[in-house]
């Protein structure tokens, strides 16, 4: 496992499209950020209701808010971001022929998919870190700008953000799981791109239309992802603030609690692991 | 320490409804240099994806330097280098990390033993070159240089002259029995029947998913050795020989009489045709190739 996580690491740094991905959160980070600013700069519109919605944009833009703000933001992007890393970094072992080539150098096929679950688990975490550093920059040069609390630094806090952020790695991992699967099971980076990120798009959209509906069908959405990625966020960053609004990517409200959103994440990504790794086990190396 | 190398016993794989590998067993002795040969879709491939544990074969099992080959054996495909079909390596990748990338996943060579290996397929000068940028030919020899890395015992090459220019194909001829006189067993899938003749010692004939005939090229081609004869009176010759131990092979061909199985007997016959009174004035050996072997045995075209 040790060899082929360092050959893992090593394809890795060498891939452009590491960086390219590594570049991309921080540019959409920024590109967001600077449409909200836009927005703020704008001014509020007449109305309660809009002076409210203004109000909350403000504050969750300021650095106290960073926390649950700057990561439900990131969440969404960070998301496209390990599904695309993953998908191709399995995906293109197939297209390019190469797991044949590694396959018949006498590695394990668990340990060269375990050191590509590490490998993904680890650019997740990287990829969180930077996006997240993009968000704590442009939440203190707004809070600078506009005047807005950076809030008390103390241990708790630094605690609240450490696990902040475990929990939004926490719920990405599943689709990062997904994208290994579909790798596995279609062989092709394309296919496994498309299925994942259609998955994750769709599961939103459904979400949103079950979520008005009535009896059984209101709680299919308990059991989806993104309740559950929704209800594990909204424990983020409680310490920082108290901000309402909690980004532009909550997209369900639901009630389903922390412990049961662990739960169902952790399900998946039992799931999704355990058939990868027994597919691609149990499944000829075709090329 | 085994003596098979290679053992296949049984060997069935099927895809759908078509039965690509049917029954077939397999040895390759230690040291031998070893030709698969057969028509596109014959099974030669699949059989070799058995070989190397990339297939799970429906029936019969593998034996690699006497041990079971299984999904999970690694120590035992630690032995084997392997060229599976068009060699493949991560294209943004120059052809040194591409080799110090496989070092990694089986640690073993060393950055010295990269260099050796990339000098000896003659790609030294291309190792910063990016794989993706590479000819088919540079491909090729980078696929041998990485079967050939971690000193394995058995190598496995598929089509290894496909896109070498002659002076590329003629380095790669010189190269397989260079490898074999330092011990290797190697097993070479070639369309090519001319190469295969030329390298290895014995060859396995695949057709429609079955084995057709196996065993050493010189047997193969020798069992099928002729004599021509041509003699002023070639009807009286004719019936004399067909009284002969000769008999049941003899033949007439563009105005020669054609004598099976009699290829290296030629004075025997001389001396026999004397005695009945009649004097030849040609007596030669017709020599056969793989080729007219293969197309004998598979009815295909000059090429497998």
């Amino acid at each position: 496992m040790r060899d082929a996580l360092r050959a893992e690491i090593f394809k890795t740094v060498n891939r452009r499209m590491t960086y390219i991905l590594l570049g991309a959160i921080v540019a959409l980070m920024t590109l967001f950020y600077i449409i909200l600013w836009l927005r703020l700069r704008e001014g509020p519109e007449t109305g309660v209701q809009a002076q409210v919605r203004y109000l909350a944009l403000r504050e969750g833009m300021s650095f106290v808010n960073v926390v649950p703000y700057g990561l439900q933001l990131e969440r969404f992007f960070l998301t496209l971001i390990a599904v695309i890393f993953t998908a191709t970094m399995m995906g293109n072992e197939y297209d390019w022929r190469t797991v044949g080539v590694v396959m018949t150098r006498g590695v394990r096929r668990r340990d060269f998919m375990a050191a590509k679950l590490v490998t993904s688990a680890a650019f997740l975490l990287a990829t969180l870190c930077l996006g997240f550093l993009v968000a704590t920059a442009w939440s203190a040069w707004f809070s600078n700008l506009y005047g807005l609390p950076y809030g008390t630094f103390g241990a708790a806090r630094f605690a609240d953000l450490f696990t902040s952020l475990g929990r939004t790695w926490f719920v990405v991992m599943p689709f990062v799981l997904m994208a290994l699967l579909f790798s596995t099971f279609w062989r092709s980076a394309g296919q496994a791109v498309g299925f994942a990120l259609g998955f994750f798009f769709l599961e939103g959209i459904f979400t949103g239309l079950l979520d008005s509906a009535h009896g059984f069908l209101a709680h299919i959405p308990d059991a989806l992802m993104n309740a559950n990625v929704a209800a594990v966020m909204r424990a983020n960053g409680v310490l920082s603030g108290d901000s309402q609004d909690r980004g532009p990517f909550v997209t369900s409200q639901g009630g389903v609690g922390i412990w049961q959103g662990v739960a169902v994440l952790l399900a998946y990504v039992a799931a999704f692991g355990l058939m990868a790794f027994w597919r691609f086990q149990r499944r000829d190396i075709q090329e | 320490m085994a003596d098979n190398i290679v053992e296949a016993h049984g060997l069935r794989k099927v895809f759908g409804d078509t039965v690509a590998v049917d029954n077939v067993d397999l040895v390759v002795e230690r040291g031998r240099v070893y030709g698969a040969l057969g028509p596109n879709g014959s099974g030669k491939s699949t059989t070799v994806r058995m070989i190397l544990g990339l297939a799970q074969p429906d029936a019969g099992e593998v034996r690699l330097f006497g041990e079971r080959l299984t999904t999970d054996s690694p120590e035992l495909l630690a032995k084997v280098g392997a060229v599976v079909e068009m060699p493949a390596f991560v294209p943004y990748l120059c052809g040194w990390d591409n080799l110090k990338l496989l070092s990694l996943y089986r640690p073993g060579p060393t950055e010295k033993d990269i260099s050796r290996v990339l000098e000896r397929v003659n790609l030294a000068d291309a190792a910063k070159k990016r794989f993706k940028n590479y000819s088919l030919g540079m491909k090729q020899r980078l696929g041998i240089a990485a079967a050939i890395l971690n000193d394995p015992e058995l190598i496995v090459l598929d089509e290894p002259t496909n896109g070498l220019d002659p002076q590329g194909t003629r380095e790669v001829r010189a190269l397989i029995p260079e490898l074999a006189a330092e011990g290797r067993t190697i097993v070479l899938c070639s369309h090519l029947l001319y190469e295969v003749e030329q390298v290895c010692d014995a060859v396995t004939i695949f057709q429609k998913g079955r084995v057709v005939s196996q065993g050493p090229v010189k047997d193969l081609i020798g069992t099928r050795s002729q004599l021509e004869v041509q003699v002023p009176d070639m009807a009286g010759a004719e019936a004399a020989l067909r009284r002969s131990e000769w008999g049941a092979g003899v033949s007439r061909r563009n105005g020669s009489l054609v004598v099976e199985g009699a290829g290296d007997q030629g004075e025997a016959l001389n001396r026999y045709l004397a005695a009945q009174g009649y004097y030849a004035s040609v007596i030669r050996p017709i020599h056969h190739s793989l080729e007219d072997v293969f197309f004998e045995l598979t009815g295909e075209p000059g090429h497998a």
